[in-house]
């Protein structure tokens, strides 16, 4: 019974930001709301085969990436190959730069334009960079959610701000 | 942050974070697609469920409510919650089965349930309890009348109370109406069905119990229907268009199938599968207000027909009942990719059906009424779902002109039953009885009476087709079949001798024949159930003349029956001379004593082995008619042509 009513909990308090961030890795936006209401249908399954959810914001969050990968294979999206390209360079991590989020850019576009910027960023930057700033998941959380290393995810963030920069200052 | 000059443009500086913030700040659910999202969710988990049944004994109440809350509470009948609260509290239980007019009743009504609804604040839950003890108001009234309690001092407080309980329904359900108009067209639609079903049961109870008192309450329950029915009305124009109206409802038809297991084929059965998204504009509100009534009526549908308990008796009943509600739900999913409101009528009518159908296997199990499938199925098929507004409206030439037509039509039935009534006398002083007249009599009564009440609320059109109803039962045609008189019985049985029993040979009779070398016996008996038949088996003496012996035993056939007798025949054929006599019929290991042997000339009629199969039994018209085997006796074959008669007349079948 508790578990039913956290997992109730767990849509009220997650399925705005989720359908926000499945809106912005795909761009039809019925889509993903099916995307969204399938995690959570996903994730009651694995609690019916009797497992048990610690934190349900990185479990939800680590289905719906899933659940938007199957998406893009089914699409044969362009950025697939981006997306199977493995980013293992381990220079090392960049924390000044991920944590505080400080990156400062020029830009004069309105929301809208924002949006799409963003919705044009190649899908490898685009999945780090929204969990990070707009979904507000640690490197670590998404690490988890993308299945890859800490230190991987600090890159592509880094690359991904880099790109979003140089974007929004020469559309400007 | 820094501003500076540049071109046309402003230029400013911001961080990431508030980039892509101000990217995301259009982008959300509405409120009611979250809406939507969490019915579906709820639903997946209902056909999910984690647990078979809900843990709620060991609950304390407020976090029972709070679960109920968030959960579905509507599956959880009122009555649980009354009965959590108390115990917990240790106050007043023994108040919980009293009845009107007993000296606990107040205690029940003012103060047990009263506490339930102060803990309630949620005005959907506030307005479902409400309708839960509306409903106890009628079921008190059926205790009464099954117990032969309703003297007139009981009738008057069960009067008032059920007037005072409906007020009351009535304003919480309006206004959950202003708040949440989806939540109270469901609440009412399932309220509307109940009070119907609970009409029913109270003609029916007058009628078996001979007690107009009944009829009373009958009445008012009939008056509170329409009453709901209206705020129903009321709550859907807000939410649902009146006329058919092409709605896209393409994407969200799709996912919804597409989420659903695929329990039956609730899921299968989309052809709007293929449907493409073709719809580029954004849906308007009213498309969307739709979409989303649709959306919780199915839910709501879905919930019904999960309660839809099988008893151990009915599951024949039940599992018919279930593909009728499963056909509505399919054919509200067919139609729902291009009018979400033909849709929404559709899984009202699932709701509807499959709340009549609990609530009539229920009053069937609490007052033993036996009521016989094509009733059940009847009433079940019969949800009214005309406008009440068929009733009021139309000019005062078409009203008298309806009233006209209900009053032949009662003349009709009345006639009928009289008939009926004769009948049965008839068959009584020649010291038959036949079970079924008695039934049939009861059934079209009931008809009768509820005509009566849909008369006195000058509900004409109701009037007329309930009427029509009755004379169409009535008029059934009834064998005369050779049943078992109130002679002494081969079983040592206490009660009515006169109703045939297991292993009971219809009138005692065998009839027999001698053609083509052979003697030929036949007769009808009682088996224990319709999955039962009747084997005959013969032993020839040696001797002349030969000696016969005739054993007829049971055998199953199989298949899943209701365990009543059932009327079978046998037949067989024994060759040998024609001086052959019968010495003895045995039926399941017991002879049949004083018996008759009724002779038929086969050679005189000339007729094949085949049509003495036929003739020789007293249901021969039924069973051929029927077009059933040799083996099938009178009850099937009654049963299937009254159920023939009562689907013709029900309305829109």
């Amino acid at each position: 019974m508790g578990d039913e009513k956290r997992f109730l909990a767990a849509f009220e308090n997650h399925a705005d930001q989720l359908f926000r961030h499945a809106s912005f890795r795909i761009s039809d936006r019925e889509r993903a709301k099916d995307l969204v209401q399938d995690a959570f249908m996903k994730t009651w399954d694995y609690l019916g085969k009797g497992n048990k959810v610690e934190d349900y914001r990185s479990f939800l969050y680590r289905t719906l990436n899933n659940l938007i990968i199957d998406e893009y294979r089914k699409r044969s999206h362009d950025s697939l190959d981006a997306l199977l390209e493995s980013d293992t360079v381990t220079e090392g991590a960049f924390p000044d730069l991920i944590v505080d989020g400080r990156e400062e850019i020029e830009i004069s576009i309105d929301a809208a334009a924002a949006g799409k910027l963003i919705s044009e960023m190649p899908e490898h930057y685009r999945t780090v960079v929204v969990m990070r700033f707009m979904d507000g998941l640690s490197p670590r959380e998404i690490a988890d959610a993308v299945g890859d290393n800490v230190n991987a995810v600090s890159v592509r963030i880094h690359r991904g701000i880099a790109w979003l920069k140089k974007r929004a200052e020469t559309q400007s | 942050m820094a501003e500076k000059e540049g071109g046309n443009a402003i230029m400013s500086k911001i961080t990431i974070h508030k980039f892509i913030e101000d990217a995301a700040s259009g982008v959300a659910l509405s409120h009611d697609e979250k809406l939507v999202m969490q019915e579906r969710i709820v639903t997946y988990m209902e056909f999910r469920p984690m647990r078979k049944s809900l843990p709620i004994a060991s609950e304390k109440k407020y976090s029972t409510l709070h679960f109920l809350k968030s959960f579905t509470f509507r599956s959880v009948p009122a009555v649980v919650i009354a009965g959590l609260v108390l115990s917990g509290a240790g106050v007043s239980y023994a108040a919980e089965d009293s009845l009107p007019g007993d000296f606990l009743y107040p205690v029940k009504v003012d103060f047990n349930e009263e506490i339930v609804s102060w803990v309630t604040a949620d005005p959907i839950e506030r307005a479902v309890w409400e309708a839960a003890r509306t409903e106890r108001r009628l079921s008190e009234v059926g205790s009464l009348a099954k117990a032969g309690l309703l003297d007139s001092g009981r009738i008057d407080v069960a009067t008032e109370r059920f007037a005072e309980q409906a007020k009351r329904t009535a304003e919480r359900v309006a206004m959950l109406s202003a708040k949440d108009p989806f939540a109270a067209a469901e609440v009412s639609a399932e309220l509307e069905s109940a009070l119907e079903i609970h009409e029913i049961i109270l003609a029916r109870l007058a009628v078996e119990t001979d007690d107009p008192n009944a009829k009373v309450i009958a009445s008012e329950a009939r008056g509170q229907a329409k009453k709901i029915a209206h705020i129903r009305e009321e709550a859907e124009s807000a939410i649902v268009a009146d006329e058919t109206e092409v709605i896209a409802m393409a994407p969200q038809a799709m996912s919804l199938k597409a989420a659903m297991p695929a329990e039956g084929d609730l899921a299968a059965t989309s052809e709007a599968d293929e449907v493409s998204d073709s719809n580029d504009a954004p849906p308007t509100k009213e498309e969307e207000t739709a979409r989303t009534a649709a959306a919780r009526m199915r839910s709501a549908a879905l919930r019904a027909l999960s309660r839809l308990d099988s008893g151990d008796d009915d599951s024949e009943n039940v599992a018919t009942i279930r593909t009728m509600v499963e056909a509505d739900i399919q054919n509200g999913d067919s139609i729902a990719s291009s009018s979400a409101s033909e849709a929404y009528r559709s899984y009202r009518n699932a709701l509807s059906r499959a709340s009549r159908a609990s609530r009539l296997l229920a009053a069937d199990a609490q007052y033993e009424l036996v009521l016989p499938i094509e009733e059940v199925v009847g009433a079940v098929l019969d949800t009214n779902s005309s406008d009440s507004s068929e009733n009021e409206n139309g000019t005062a030439e078409e009203r008298s002109h309806d009233e006209e037509e209900a009053t032949s039509f009662k003349v009709q039935a009345e006639h009928a039953i009289a008939s009926l009534t004769a009948t049965e006398a008839a068959l009584l002083a020649k010291g038959k009885v036949i079970a079924e007249v008695e039934s049939v009599i009861r059934q079209a009564q009931t008809y009768l009476i509820r005509g009566d009440i849909a008369f006195s609320s000058k509900d004409f059109k109701d009037a007329a087709r309930l009427y029509e109803q009755a004379a169409v039962t009535a008029s059934a045609e009834i064998e005369e079949t050779d049943e078992e008189p109130t002679t002494d019985n081969k079983k040592n049985n206490s009660d009515e001798a006169s109703v045939p029993r297991e292993g009971d040979l219809l009138g005692n009779v065998i009839k027999h024949s001698y053609f083509d070398g052979a003697h030929i016996y036949s007769g009808v008996v009682k088996t224990p159930s319709p999955c039962h038949v009747a084997d005959a088996q013969a032993r020839v003496a040696e001797s002349y003349p030969e000696q016969i012996t005739v054993e007829v035993l049971w055998k199953e056939v199989g298949g899943r029956c209701i365990q009543t007798t059932s009327e079978k025949q046998f037949l067989i054929r024994i060759p040998a001379t024609q001086q052959a006599s019968l010495g003895a019929l045995l039926i399941d290991g017991e002879k049949v004593e004083d018996l008759a042997v009724e002779e038929i000339d086969l050679e005189a009629q000339n007729q094949t082995e085949a049509e003495i199969q036929s003739t020789t039994s007293e249901v021969s018209e039924t069973s051929s008619k029927a077009s059933m085997s040799t083996n099938t006796g009178t009850g099937t074959g009654k049963i299937l042509k009254q159920v023939g008669n009562m689907l013709k007349a029900v309305p829109g079948f």
